[in-house]
């Protein structure tokens, strides 16, 4: 039935919004209701064809005006839904970009390991986009102080050094209070500054 | 040159002048009204002014808060004393760097969700500095041709536009100017207001809860502060 491949559409991005990573791009369901919009555009241009608009005014029928109707607002239903569902994923990338992360790991679960990448359910205009978004907030982000990342945290900040756990292998790094070496399940106490971003990627978690 | 100029500044600005105005004061209130814009941002339905001369005052100061840390630190281990002062530096560098932050991505959250109500309306655009009005465009150019290459350019013509409002419903988000806000009073305002034929007296420091759309031009004034 018309609007159906459309309510599954939305009902997949509703779907991801409980996930903590985005899932496949949906190419086929899209290119469906692409096909069933053209299909009806192909028809509203058939009953507005004027043999049988003047046919059917002089016998005084009006099931094709509402038929007519009927597919236009299945048309508008159609393309709301896929402006819903890309605008939800679009939305999900600027997300990922302003928390310097994008393995599609969000923080909301830490244990989660950073594996399963992101731009493997992205389709290749998702990826691009991704990418130039990144791009956009880099640069609006050179107009400020170097020390003023605006991709960092958005929670009020309350101690210079705080205790970390390491959650995934990191490795070495160097601050200005010496080497750190950053193995699995080991605990720091280190310069908040410093390890920000790892907290961000899922490395490392703030105690 | 310039070198000689901050160290001048500071010099001028740590002492009180002739005229009994505290320049340490001054920079108080300026983080205070900082902390004002915040709250007033992130609680106004729509984008409010951008106040580029108190961020660039502010911007300068952290500058050379940086500077005072990287030049202190160089010589922790002369003087034990300036390690803690170092620390209180730091961390209030941060706070105001928070505060900066959340300043300008709740702007740009907001210029996002609104981009093309803003573009079609002029006086919008002219509260936006000029590094967030090419942010919107470019932000803009980049999601239409994700739409465009995802599936709008495959769709009927009819049904390609972005800022349709015809079919019933409006394309166009806008921002909800008649949100109930929290107000607090800051200065009496001398003549009652208008809301719904309703004659209502604002008193210094009463705290209310008003339609946006009715006290917005005494928050732009700064008599009124949303909380």
């Amino acid at each position: 039935m018309y609007g159906d491949a459309a309510d599954k559409l939305v009902a997949d991005a509703k779907r991801s919004t409980q996930l903590t990573h985005l899932p496949l791009y949906q190419g086929e369901l899209i290119q469906n209701i692409i096909n069933e919009t053209n299909d009806l555009q192909a028809e509203v241009e058939h009953l507005t064809n004027e043999e049988i608009v003047s046919q059917t005014q002089s016998q005084g029928d009006r099931t094709n005006q509402c038929q007519l109707f009927i597919s236009h607002l299945a048309m508008r239903r159609n393309k709301r839904c896929l402006l819903a569902y890309q605008r939800y994923r679009a939305e999900r990338l600027q997300y990922m970009s302003w928390l310097n992360n994008t393995t599609g790991i969000t923080v909301d679960e830490p244990g989660a390991a950073p594996s399963g990448k992101a731009a493997d359910s992205l389709n290749h205009n998702e990826e691009e986009y991704l990418k130039k978004y990144n791009e956009l907030i880099i640069n609006y982000n050179k107009e400020f102080n170097e020390s003023l990342d605006l991709t960092g945290d958005i929670e009020p900040p309350k101690d210079i050094f705080i205790d970390v756990r390491v959650l995934k292998d990191v490795g070495e790094i160097t601050t200005e209070y010496g080497v750190f070496n950053l193995t699995k399940d080991s605990q720091f106490f280190v310069r908040y500054n410093d390890v920000a971003r790892l907290i961000q990627q899922g490395y490392l978690q703030r105690l | 040159m310039d070198e000689f100029n901050d160290i001048l500044n500071e010099w001028v600005e740590n002492r009180t002048s002739e005229s009994g105005y505290n320049i340490q004061q001054a920079k108080q209130d300026d983080l205070t009204r900082l902390m004002q814009l915040v709250v007033n941002e992130r609680m106004a339905p729509d984008v409010l002014e951008y106040e580029e001369e108190l961020l660039e005052r502010i911007l300068a100061r952290t500058r050379l808060q940086i500077e005072f840390i990287e030049i202190n630190s160089l010589e922790l281990q002369l003087e034990k004393d300036i390690k803690l002062q170092l620390m209180i530096v730091e961390l209030e560098l941060e706070r105001v760097n928070y505060l900066i932050r959340t300043y300008l991505r709740t702007r740009l959250s907001k210029i996002d969700k609104f981009t093309v109500y803003i573009t079609k309306n002029g006086d919008m655009v002219k509260r936006l500095s000029p590094s967030e009005v090419s942010y919107m465009r470019k932000h803009f150019e980049i999601l239409t041709t994700l739409y465009k290459k995802q599936f709008l350019s495959r769709l009927p013509e009819l049904l390609q536009l972005l800022d349709d409002t015809g079919g019933g419903i409006s394309m166009i988000e806008e921002p909800d100017l008649d949100k109930p806000v929290f107000v607090k009073v800051v200065k009496t305002i001398s003549h009652s207001i208008d809301v719904n034929n309703e004659e209502v007296e604002l008193l210094q420091d009463g705290i209310y809860v008003l339609r946006y759309s009715a006290i917005r031009l005494y928050i732009m004034i700064g008599d009124i502060k949303l909380i």
